[in-house]
């Protein structure tokens, strides 16, 4: 009996230590937590606020809102002649991309990790892409644009906008798939094959962010893993699906969730571009935000089913 | 018969060694080729653009106008280069762009390793409801709130606080403050991004580490800080070169915040449309001009990139706790 005792109170304490320990690690959690309560719920409120109501401009105090209730959220869904046939379009945009994006940046990022010769060349180049991400070029080449028909310049400015056609004009869509088919592939196979064959331009440019954090995670596994597995006779193949794959699969669920995420919130995204319009027409912001956040809640849709169906093949390091 | 087997088999090694070693070899190269072809061609792609503007940027404006000039400029010369230099205030933007990415990057790689080793260490529904925010703050895109987030920092307050204390609001247009506010609340462009990558990252760590650390007597920060933290370093400056190239190239809260600032994303815009209403007007072709901008304005991110990249394997080398 008397050695029970002290049995059980060590039991206790250990748990309180825990819950200790637990508690402990909410302090990293403070700046995030205050600035999001702080700031950015206020923010958000707002928005949300603006889609219950029509968001008049007037000289005065600069705007002022009239309740509307759902009557914005009626005109989006079902009087629009757009945005739900934009919303279907942009998810099958992005359905056929995430595995596209996934293959070819792991891809990259296992023949970047490699020692040969120019890596560091090659790397640089594969940045630039995470370098225009932000849309920086993008801007660029719309200003040429327009300021091209505003002056009539015909000369070689138009060529920037003419690059992701002249990449995409590569293959001759026609010839290729009587290829593919004579090799007995089928005909939606051969279709997709050719849709990401197009697709070059636009996948490549995409996937850089994703490619990058592949690079780094592979990066950041220990070569004396690999230096083991090859003392025990794994081929590169091998140790590539019994280590890099493992290893890096917390990533892959990154990427996914980046890539949905990209994919939806791109700049040249259908319905972005309709927000976008929808906010600049006057009194349109109230409509813009009912329509951003109906949006939004397609892609956490999306988003919560991709995650759950990947989640079940993720392999962490930690005992639950 | 043993020894026939035998010596058959003493006569055969040496030639067998040596034909699969030829047949590796070739495999080998082989492959190396191929991926050396997949690399080009797709550095092409990802080339072009640029290409074609750093020949747009070399042209005088009598090329640009000419049309059997393709590509490569007959009468090459700096101009392009010299009207940015000028016109975009380029060396000013470029120290102002550099002091504001850096101060971004470094505050925003630190708050979202921190925030994402919390949310690799918790377990339980509330750490969960803390990882759907984060995901939240990148899955709203920002063009959507962009006015209240404007009216939040024209008229800042936190809770109501500054207002009962100084009976006014703050302006924070036009200083750093909201670009470090947004950062070290983690807040900023594509942050839950980092925060996202930093826990799966931490989550992908092995416990026994901190374990040891622990039984050694170091609390919960100590081994953070010194343990878990030097181990993350590729991972971070993945996450810092991110949060630097994008603070570099960012137009949207630049052209936000910072309308009097000079910073690089807003200075080449600008420019451009001074040509057409001021003294210049017409006299600079506007997109060579701002195809120079655009690329003397990317043109320092790659060469930090480069350097960073060698700091990776660095990192990796020192830190020597690994696995």
């Amino acid at each position: 009996m008397k050695m029970l005792k002290p049995g059980i109170k060590r039991s206790r304490l250990s748990l309180s230590f825990r819950q200790k320990k637990q508690l402990t690690y909410w302090a990293f959690l403070i700046p995030f937590l205050a600035g999001f309560l702080f700031i950015m719920l206020e923010i958000y409120i707002n928005s949300l606020q603006y889609s219950f109501n029509d968001v008049i401009l007037d000289d005065a105090s600069g705007f002022h809102l009239e309740w509307v209730g759902w009557e914005n959220y009626d005109f989006a869904l079902f009087r629009d002649p757009d945005f739900v046939a934009n919303i279907q379009s942009s998810i099958v945009e992005m359905l056929t991309n995430i595995p596209l994006v996934i293959f070819y940046s792991l891809m990259i990022a296992v023949i970047l990790n490699r020692n040969m010769k120019g890596r560091t060349f090659f790397r640089a180049v594969f940045f630039i892409p995470v370098i225009l991400a932000t849309g920086f070029m993008t801007k660029a080449d719309m200003n040429n644009m327009i300021s091209d028909q505003m002056w009539n310049n015909m000369g070689s400015a138009a060529s920037a906008s003419a690059d992701s056609e002249m990449a995409n004009g590569i293959f001759n869509s026609a010839e290729m798939q009587n290829y593919l088919t004579s090799f007995g592939i089928g005909t939606e196979l051969s279709q997709y094959i050719l849709t990401a064959a197009q697709n070059i331009y636009d996948i490549v440019n995409i996937s850089g962010v994703q490619m990058v954090i592949f690079l780094a995670g592979i990066q950041s596994i220990s070569p004396a893993i690999y230096e083991s597995a090859s003392i025990d006779g794994a081929t590169a193949w091998e140790s590539f699906w019994m280590i890099t794959f493992p290893m890096i699969s917390p990533l892959i669920i990154v990427n996914v969730v980046y890539t949905v995420i990209d994919s939806f919130t791109a700049s040249d995204n259908v319905i972005m571009l309709q927000i976008q319009e929808q906010t600049y027409r006057s009194n349109g912001m109230g409509m813009a935000a009912a329509m951003a956040w109906f949006y939004f809640l397609v892609v956490a849709v999306c988003l919560i089913i991709i995650t759950l169906i990947i989640r079940g093949y993720v392999y962490y390091q930690q005992r639950d | 018969m043993k020894k026939i087997l035998k010596k058959q088999s003493k006569e055969r090694t040496p030639s067998r060694l040596a034909e699969s070693f030829s047949k590796n070899r070739i495999k080998r190269t082989l492959s190396q080729i191929f991926i050396y072809i997949l690399l080009i061609e797709i550095a092409f792609v990802i080339l072009f653009p640029l290409l074609s503007k750093l020949s747009a940027s070399l042209m005088s404006s009598s090329d640009m106008y000419d049309r059997t000039v393709i590509f490569i400029p007959r009468n090459p010369s700096l101009e392009n280069y010299r009207v940015v230099f000028e016109e975009a205030f380029y060396l000013i933007a470029a120290r102002n762009t550099l002091l504001i990415s850096l101060l971004a990057a470094v505050l925003q790689t630190l708050i979202c390793a921190m925030t994402g080793y919390g949310l690799a260490k918790i377990r339980s529904k509330l750490g969960s409801l803390v990882l759907l925010f984060v995901v939240l703050t990148i899955l709203i895109p920002p063009q959507i709130i962009l006015v209240p987030m404007f009216l939040k920092f024209r008229f800042f307050d936190i809770g109501g606080i500054i207002e009962a204390i100084t009976g006014n609001t703050v302006t924070l247009m036009n200083s750093v403050w909201p670009v470090v506010i947004l950062s070290i609340t983690g807040l900023g462009f594509k942050n839950g991004l980092y925060i996202f990558i930093m826990r799966q990252f931490y989550k992908g760590i092995p416990e026994e580490i901190e374990e040891a650390a622990s039984i050694d007597g170091y609390g919960i920060f100590p081994t953070y800080f010194k343990v878990v933290l030097p181990m993350s370093v590729p991972m971070m400056i993945t996450i810092f070169m991110f949060a630097f190239s994008w603070q570099w190239t960012d137009t949207f809260y630049s052209g936000m915040f910072f309308s009097e600032l000079k910073v690089l994303s807003n200075t080449i815009f600008s420019m451009t449309s001074a040509f057409h209403s001021g003294s210049f007007a017409g006299n600079y072709t506007t997109s060579a001009v701002l195809q120079t901008g655009v690329l003397m304005a990317i043109f320092p991110l790659i060469v930090i990139y480069i350097f960073a990249q060698r700091k990776i394997i660095g990192g990796i080398e020192r830190s020597g706790l690994v696995g």
